[in-house]
Protein backbone atom coordinates (compact mmCIF):
# COMPACT_ATOMS: atom_id res chain seq x y z
CA UNK A 1 0.00 0.00 0.00
CA UNK A 2 1.44 3.30 -1.05
CA UNK A 3 0.43 5.94 1.47
CA UNK A 4 1.70 8.71 -0.72
CA UNK A 5 -0.90 8.00 -3.36
CA UNK A 6 -3.69 8.52 -0.81
CA UNK A 7 -2.81 12.15 -0.29
CA UNK A 8 -3.18 14.79 -2.98
CA UNK A 9 0.09 16.21 -4.24
CA UNK A 10 0.87 19.80 -3.20
CA UNK A 11 0.34 22.10 -6.11
CA UNK A 12 3.24 24.46 -6.38
CA UNK A 13 2.04 26.28 -9.43
CA UNK A 14 0.98 29.92 -9.16
CA UNK A 15 3.50 30.91 -6.53
CA UNK A 16 4.45 34.12 -8.29
CA UNK A 17 0.82 35.10 -8.77
CA UNK A 18 0.27 34.58 -5.07
CA UNK A 19 3.26 36.74 -4.24
CA UNK A 20 1.94 39.48 -6.49
CA UNK A 21 -1.46 39.29 -4.87
CA UNK A 22 0.19 39.83 -1.49
CA UNK A 23 2.30 42.72 -2.73
CA UNK A 24 -0.47 44.46 -4.65
CA UNK A 25 -2.40 45.73 -1.62
CA UNK A 26 0.86 47.06 -0.15
CA UNK A 27 1.66 48.90 -3.36
CA UNK A 28 -1.89 50.20 -3.60
CA UNK A 29 -1.70 51.43 -0.02
CA UNK A 30 1.57 53.21 -0.71
CA UNK A 31 0.00 54.79 -3.78
CA UNK A 32 -3.06 55.90 -1.82
CA UNK A 33 -0.95 57.41 0.94
CA UNK A 34 1.06 59.39 -1.58
CA UNK A 35 -2.12 60.48 -3.39
CA UNK A 36 -3.57 61.63 -0.07
CA UNK A 37 -0.40 63.56 0.76
CA UNK A 38 -0.53 65.13 -2.69
CA UNK A 39 -4.15 66.16 -2.16
CA UNK A 40 -3.28 67.75 1.18
CA UNK A 41 -0.36 69.65 -0.28
CA UNK A 42 -2.47 70.96 -3.14
CA UNK A 43 -5.22 72.00 -0.74
CA UNK A 44 -2.71 73.79 1.45
CA UNK A 45 -1.22 75.54 -1.57
CA UNK A 46 -4.61 76.75 -2.79
CA UNK A 47 -5.59 78.03 0.63
CA UNK A 48 -2.28 79.83 1.16
CA UNK A 49 -2.49 81.37 -2.29
CA UNK A 50 -6.05 82.53 -1.64
CA UNK A 51 -5.11 83.93 1.76
CA UNK A 52 -2.10 85.80 0.37
CA UNK A 53 -4.08 87.15 -2.57
CA UNK A 54 -6.91 88.43 -0.37
CA UNK A 55 -4.62 89.98 2.24
CA UNK A 56 -2.52 91.68 -0.44
CA UNK A 57 -5.66 93.05 -2.04
CA UNK A 58 -6.88 94.42 1.30
CA UNK A 59 -3.50 96.00 2.03
CA UNK A 60 -3.43 97.48 -1.48
CA UNK A 61 -6.77 99.21 -0.86
CA UNK A 62 -5.56 100.42 2.53
CA UNK A 63 -2.39 101.76 0.93
CA UNK A 64 -4.54 103.70 -1.58
CA UNK A 65 -6.53 105.23 1.28
CA UNK A 66 -3.29 106.12 3.06
CA UNK A 67 -1.83 107.78 -0.04
CA UNK A 68 -4.98 109.83 -0.50
CA UNK A 69 -4.84 110.89 3.14
CA UNK A 70 -1.22 111.91 2.76
CA UNK A 71 -2.03 113.87 -0.39
CA UNK A 72 -4.74 115.79 1.47
CA UNK A 73 -2.32 116.81 4.23
CA UNK A 74 -0.95 119.68 2.17
CA UNK A 75 -4.40 121.14 1.64
CA UNK A 76 -5.26 120.53 5.29
CA UNK A 77 -2.12 122.38 6.41
CA UNK A 78 -2.87 125.29 4.08
CA UNK A 79 -6.41 125.61 5.42
CA UNK A 80 -5.16 125.51 9.03
CA UNK A 81 -2.73 128.30 8.24
CA UNK A 82 -5.53 130.31 6.62
CA UNK A 83 -7.69 129.68 9.66
CA UNK A 84 -4.95 130.91 12.03
CA UNK A 85 -4.52 133.99 9.85
CA UNK A 86 -8.25 134.65 9.92
CA UNK A 87 -8.34 134.29 13.72
CA UNK A 88 -5.46 136.72 14.12
CA UNK A 89 -7.18 139.17 11.74
CA UNK A 90 -10.34 138.94 13.79
CA UNK A 91 -8.43 139.97 16.92
CA UNK A 92 -7.42 143.21 15.21
CA UNK A 93 -10.41 145.55 15.04
CA UNK A 94 -9.18 147.03 11.78
CA UNK A 95 -9.02 143.74 10.00
CA UNK A 96 -11.90 142.07 11.81
CA UNK A 97 -14.45 142.18 8.97
CA UNK A 98 -11.94 140.74 6.52
CA UNK A 99 -10.96 138.16 9.12
CA UNK A 100 -14.55 137.10 9.60
CA UNK A 101 -15.03 136.73 5.89
CA UNK A 102 -11.84 134.76 5.57
CA UNK A 103 -12.75 132.50 8.46
CA UNK A 104 -16.14 131.76 6.95
CA UNK A 105 -14.53 130.93 3.62
CA UNK A 106 -11.94 128.68 5.21
CA UNK A 107 -14.56 126.89 7.29
CA UNK A 108 -16.61 126.27 4.18
CA UNK A 109 -13.62 124.54 2.63
CA UNK A 110 -12.56 122.75 5.77
CA UNK A 111 -15.94 121.02 6.16
CA UNK A 112 -15.83 118.90 2.99
CA UNK A 113 -12.11 118.23 3.43
CA UNK A 114 -12.64 116.99 6.99
CA UNK A 115 -15.42 114.75 5.75
CA UNK A 116 -13.20 113.31 3.05
CA UNK A 117 -10.32 112.76 5.46
CA UNK A 118 -12.53 111.13 8.04
CA UNK A 119 -14.15 108.89 5.46
CA UNK A 120 -10.78 107.66 4.15
CA UNK A 121 -9.47 107.13 7.66
CA UNK A 122 -12.50 105.15 8.81
CA UNK A 123 -12.56 103.09 5.62
CA UNK A 124 -8.91 102.14 6.02
CA UNK A 125 -9.38 101.43 9.72
CA UNK A 126 -12.38 99.20 9.11
CA UNK A 127 -10.61 97.35 6.32
CA UNK A 128 -7.57 96.79 8.54
CA UNK A 129 -9.78 95.41 11.25
CA UNK A 130 -12.12 93.21 9.24
CA UNK A 131 -10.02 91.96 6.33
CA UNK A 132 -8.65 88.91 8.21
CA UNK A 133 -12.21 87.85 9.05
CA UNK A 134 -13.27 88.08 5.43
CA UNK A 135 -10.23 86.07 4.44
CA UNK A 136 -11.19 83.38 6.92
CA UNK A 137 -14.67 83.26 5.40
CA UNK A 138 -13.16 82.90 1.92
CA UNK A 139 -10.98 80.06 3.17
CA UNK A 140 -13.98 78.25 4.65
CA UNK A 141 -15.87 78.67 1.35
CA UNK A 142 -12.94 77.31 -0.59
CA UNK A 143 -12.58 74.31 1.73
CA UNK A 144 -16.30 73.56 1.41
CA UNK A 145 -15.99 73.76 -2.37
CA UNK A 146 -13.16 71.24 -2.31
CA UNK A 147 -15.09 69.04 0.08
CA UNK A 148 -18.14 69.09 -2.16
CA UNK A 149 -16.03 67.65 -4.99
CA UNK A 150 -16.09 64.38 -3.07
CA UNK A 151 -19.47 64.50 -1.33
CA UNK A 152 -22.98 65.51 -2.31
CA UNK A 153 -23.21 69.27 -1.84
CA UNK A 154 -26.44 69.30 0.16
CA UNK A 155 -25.52 66.61 2.58
CA UNK A 156 -24.93 67.87 6.10
CA UNK A 157 -22.24 65.85 7.72
CA UNK A 158 -20.77 66.09 11.14
CA UNK A 159 -17.29 66.78 9.90
CA UNK A 160 -18.07 69.10 7.00
CA UNK A 161 -16.13 72.28 7.38
CA UNK A 162 -18.19 75.23 8.46
CA UNK A 163 -17.14 78.80 9.18
CA UNK A 164 -17.67 77.99 12.87
CA UNK A 165 -15.20 75.12 12.70
CA UNK A 166 -12.62 77.33 11.11
CA UNK A 167 -13.37 80.13 13.59
CA UNK A 168 -12.70 77.85 16.52
CA UNK A 169 -9.51 76.57 15.01
CA UNK A 170 -8.02 79.73 13.64
CA UNK A 171 -6.45 82.86 14.99
CA UNK A 172 -6.53 86.28 13.44
CA UNK A 173 -4.35 89.31 13.81
CA UNK A 174 -5.94 92.46 12.58
CA UNK A 175 -4.01 95.54 11.64
CA UNK A 176 -4.66 98.76 13.53
CA UNK A 177 -4.04 101.41 10.83
CA UNK A 178 -1.99 103.34 13.33
CA UNK A 179 -1.83 106.93 12.07
CA UNK A 180 -1.19 110.02 14.15
CA UNK A 181 -3.75 112.78 13.84
CA UNK A 182 -2.19 116.13 14.51
CA UNK A 183 -3.18 118.63 15.71
CA UNK A 184 -5.94 116.62 17.42
CA UNK A 185 -8.27 119.58 17.96
CA UNK A 186 -8.16 120.84 14.39
CA UNK A 187 -11.02 120.30 11.98
CA UNK A 188 -8.57 119.27 9.25
CA UNK A 189 -5.54 117.74 10.90
CA UNK A 190 -2.62 115.97 9.23
CA UNK A 191 -2.80 112.21 9.06
CA UNK A 192 0.60 110.55 9.17
CA UNK A 193 1.72 106.95 9.75
CA UNK A 194 2.98 106.55 13.30
CA UNK A 195 6.59 105.40 13.92
CA UNK A 196 5.28 101.85 14.50
CA UNK A 197 2.85 101.89 11.62
CA UNK A 198 4.64 99.22 9.60
CA UNK A 199 4.78 96.86 12.56
CA UNK A 200 1.14 97.41 13.51
CA UNK A 201 -0.18 97.13 9.98
CA UNK A 202 0.59 93.40 9.73
CA UNK A 203 -2.46 91.20 9.18
CA UNK A 204 -2.15 87.53 9.91
CA UNK A 205 -4.47 84.58 9.46
CA UNK A 206 -3.70 81.18 10.96
CA UNK A 207 -5.97 78.21 10.43
CA UNK A 208 -6.19 74.49 10.92
CA UNK A 209 -8.69 71.90 9.85
CA UNK A 210 -9.18 68.18 10.23
CA UNK A 211 -7.55 66.35 7.38
CA UNK A 212 -10.28 63.68 7.26
CA UNK A 213 -12.84 66.28 6.24
CA UNK A 214 -11.25 66.50 2.80
CA UNK A 215 -11.59 62.86 1.88
CA UNK A 216 -14.57 61.08 0.33
CA UNK A 217 -17.13 59.52 2.65
CA UNK A 218 -16.02 55.96 1.98
CA UNK A 219 -12.47 56.77 3.16
CA UNK A 220 -13.69 58.86 6.09
CA UNK A 221 -15.54 55.83 7.44
CA UNK A 222 -12.20 54.08 7.96
CA UNK A 223 -10.28 56.98 9.49
CA UNK A 224 -13.09 58.70 11.34
CA UNK A 225 -11.22 58.71 14.64
CA UNK A 226 -8.21 60.47 13.20
CA UNK A 227 -7.63 63.88 14.69
CA UNK A 228 -4.82 64.84 12.34
CA UNK A 229 -4.96 68.55 11.50
CA UNK A 230 -3.26 70.64 8.90
CA UNK A 231 -1.89 73.97 10.15
CA UNK A 232 -1.14 76.87 7.92
CA UNK A 233 -0.98 80.64 7.87
CA UNK A 234 -0.28 83.73 5.85
CA UNK A 235 0.52 87.34 6.67
CA UNK A 236 0.79 90.61 4.79
CA UNK A 237 1.65 94.17 5.68
CA UNK A 238 2.69 97.48 4.18
CA UNK A 239 6.27 98.46 3.61
CA UNK A 240 7.58 101.93 3.03
CA UNK A 241 9.21 102.65 -0.28
CA UNK A 242 12.12 105.07 -0.13
CA UNK A 243 11.21 108.48 -1.52
CA UNK A 244 13.14 111.53 -2.65
CA UNK A 245 13.55 114.32 -0.11
CA UNK A 246 10.40 116.40 0.04
CA UNK A 247 8.39 113.83 -1.86
CA UNK A 248 5.29 112.15 -0.52
CA UNK A 249 5.99 108.84 1.20
CA UNK A 250 4.76 105.73 -0.54
CA UNK A 251 3.69 102.40 0.88
CA UNK A 252 3.18 99.14 -0.88
CA UNK A 253 1.70 95.79 0.15
CA UNK A 254 4.09 93.00 0.96
CA UNK A 255 3.91 89.46 2.22
CA UNK A 256 5.43 88.73 5.61
CA UNK A 257 7.55 85.63 5.95
CA UNK A 258 6.50 83.47 8.86
CA UNK A 259 7.63 80.15 10.21
CA UNK A 260 4.95 77.82 11.49
CA UNK B 1 5.01 -1.83 -16.83
CA UNK B 2 6.34 1.25 -15.11
CA UNK B 3 4.29 4.40 -15.11
CA UNK B 4 5.92 7.74 -15.88
CA UNK B 5 5.11 9.96 -12.93
CA UNK B 6 5.33 13.67 -13.45
CA UNK B 7 7.13 15.37 -10.63
CA UNK B 8 6.36 18.98 -10.01
CA UNK B 9 8.65 19.37 -7.07
CA UNK B 10 10.84 22.38 -7.41
CA UNK B 11 8.29 24.21 -9.57
CA UNK B 12 8.05 27.02 -7.06
CA UNK B 13 11.80 27.41 -6.88
CA UNK B 14 12.11 27.51 -10.64
CA UNK B 15 9.21 29.92 -11.00
CA UNK B 16 10.65 32.13 -8.32
CA UNK B 17 14.12 32.23 -9.77
CA UNK B 18 12.70 33.13 -13.16
CA UNK B 19 10.12 35.63 -11.99
CA UNK B 20 11.92 37.22 -9.05
CA UNK B 21 14.10 39.60 -11.05
CA UNK B 22 11.06 40.73 -13.05
CA UNK B 23 9.05 41.08 -9.88
CA UNK B 24 11.77 43.18 -8.29
CA UNK B 25 11.95 45.43 -11.34
CA UNK B 26 8.16 45.90 -11.48
CA UNK B 27 7.78 46.56 -7.77
CA UNK B 28 10.80 48.89 -7.68
CA UNK B 29 9.48 50.73 -10.69
CA UNK B 30 6.09 51.21 -9.08
CA UNK B 31 7.62 52.36 -5.81
CA UNK B 32 9.94 54.72 -7.65
CA UNK B 33 7.01 56.18 -9.60
CA UNK B 34 5.07 56.73 -6.40
CA UNK B 35 8.06 58.38 -4.69
CA UNK B 36 8.89 60.58 -7.65
CA UNK B 37 5.25 61.70 -8.00
CA UNK B 38 5.31 62.89 -4.43
CA UNK B 39 8.79 64.35 -4.86
CA UNK B 40 7.61 66.43 -7.81
CA UNK B 41 4.73 67.93 -5.86
CA UNK B 42 6.95 68.62 -2.85
CA UNK B 43 9.69 70.13 -4.99
CA UNK B 44 7.33 72.44 -6.91
CA UNK B 45 5.50 73.55 -3.79
CA UNK B 46 8.66 74.43 -1.88
CA UNK B 47 10.09 76.14 -4.95
CA UNK B 48 7.03 78.38 -4.99
CA UNK B 49 7.34 79.02 -1.26
CA UNK B 50 10.97 80.02 -1.81
CA UNK B 51 9.81 82.52 -4.44
CA UNK B 52 7.27 83.93 -2.00
CA UNK B 53 10.04 84.15 0.59
CA UNK B 54 12.12 86.14 -1.90
CA UNK B 55 9.24 88.59 -2.36
CA UNK B 56 9.40 89.47 1.33
CA UNK B 57 12.15 91.34 3.13
CA UNK B 58 13.89 88.08 4.08
CA UNK B 59 17.45 87.77 2.86
CA UNK B 60 17.89 85.58 -0.18
CA UNK B 61 20.36 83.22 1.48
CA UNK B 62 17.83 82.46 4.24
CA UNK B 63 15.19 81.65 1.65
CA UNK B 64 17.62 79.29 -0.03
CA UNK B 65 18.56 77.72 3.28
CA UNK B 66 14.92 77.12 4.15
CA UNK B 67 14.28 75.65 0.69
CA UNK B 68 17.19 73.24 1.05
CA UNK B 69 16.07 72.17 4.53
CA UNK B 70 12.52 71.50 3.41
CA UNK B 71 13.67 69.44 0.43
CA UNK B 72 16.04 67.44 2.61
CA UNK B 73 13.33 66.85 5.23
CA UNK B 74 10.65 65.81 2.78
CA UNK B 75 12.73 63.82 0.27
CA UNK B 76 15.14 61.45 1.98
CA UNK B 77 16.14 59.81 -1.31
CA UNK B 78 17.88 62.13 -3.74
CA UNK B 79 19.37 65.57 -3.38
CA UNK B 80 19.24 69.09 -4.74
CA UNK B 81 21.69 69.18 -7.57
CA UNK B 82 21.55 72.94 -8.07
CA UNK B 83 19.67 75.88 -6.60
CA UNK B 84 19.74 79.46 -7.76
CA UNK B 85 17.55 82.12 -6.18
CA UNK B 86 17.79 85.61 -7.58
CA UNK B 87 15.99 88.79 -6.70
CA UNK B 88 15.97 92.15 -8.39
CA UNK B 89 13.64 95.12 -7.96
CA UNK B 90 11.17 93.75 -10.46
CA UNK B 91 11.62 89.99 -10.41
CA UNK B 92 12.26 87.06 -8.15
CA UNK B 93 13.25 83.80 -9.76
CA UNK B 94 14.25 80.28 -8.85
CA UNK B 95 16.08 77.64 -10.83
CA UNK B 96 16.60 74.29 -9.18
CA UNK B 97 17.12 70.68 -10.10
CA UNK B 98 16.68 67.47 -8.16
CA UNK B 99 18.67 64.29 -8.73
CA UNK B 100 18.40 60.69 -7.64
CA UNK B 101 21.40 58.38 -7.94
CA UNK B 102 23.30 60.89 -10.01
CA UNK B 103 20.49 61.38 -12.54
CA UNK B 104 18.57 64.63 -12.74
CA UNK B 105 14.93 63.68 -12.39
CA UNK B 106 13.32 67.08 -12.66
CA UNK B 107 14.07 70.75 -12.96
CA UNK B 108 12.07 73.75 -11.91
CA UNK B 109 12.17 77.26 -13.23
CA UNK B 110 9.78 79.87 -11.88
CA UNK B 111 9.55 83.61 -11.76
CA UNK B 112 7.48 86.19 -9.90
CA UNK B 113 6.96 89.79 -10.85
CA UNK B 114 7.66 92.17 -7.99
CA UNK B 115 6.13 93.84 -6.17
CA UNK B 116 3.49 91.20 -5.61
CA UNK B 117 0.06 92.45 -6.50
CA UNK B 118 -3.35 90.99 -6.07
CA UNK B 119 -5.29 90.85 -9.31
CA UNK B 120 -7.72 93.75 -9.26
CA UNK B 121 -11.37 93.56 -10.14
CA UNK B 122 -12.20 89.95 -9.39
CA UNK B 123 -11.47 87.21 -6.94
CA UNK B 124 -8.52 85.31 -8.15
CA UNK B 125 -8.74 81.84 -6.75
CA UNK B 126 -6.46 80.53 -9.45
CA UNK B 127 -3.27 79.27 -8.00
CA UNK B 128 -0.27 77.88 -9.78
CA UNK B 129 -1.21 74.51 -8.35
Amino acid sequence: MDLRSDFPRANQEGFVTTALLILLPLLLSAGLVVAAAGLLLKTDNRLRHLCRHELLRAQDEIANDLHQLLRLNRKAMFLRQQRRLAESMILNPQTRPAGLLLRAAVKARQGPLALEQRSLYLHAKAKSSFAPRWVRRSLADELRKMQSLFSEPRRQEADSISITDLAHQSSLESASFDVTISPPDSETPDYRPSPRFQERQVMRVRWRFRVVALFPAWIRRWIKGSNLRLNSQCAAGLERISVKTGGMEKWRPTLIADKL
Amino acid sequence: MSRHVRSDQGTALLETSLALPLLIVIVSGLLATIYLSFARIWFERNGYEALICLSTSTQAFRCEQEFRERIADGLPIGWLESVRLTRSRKHASIQASFAVSGTTVFRSRNELVLPLQAEKGRNNHGSPF
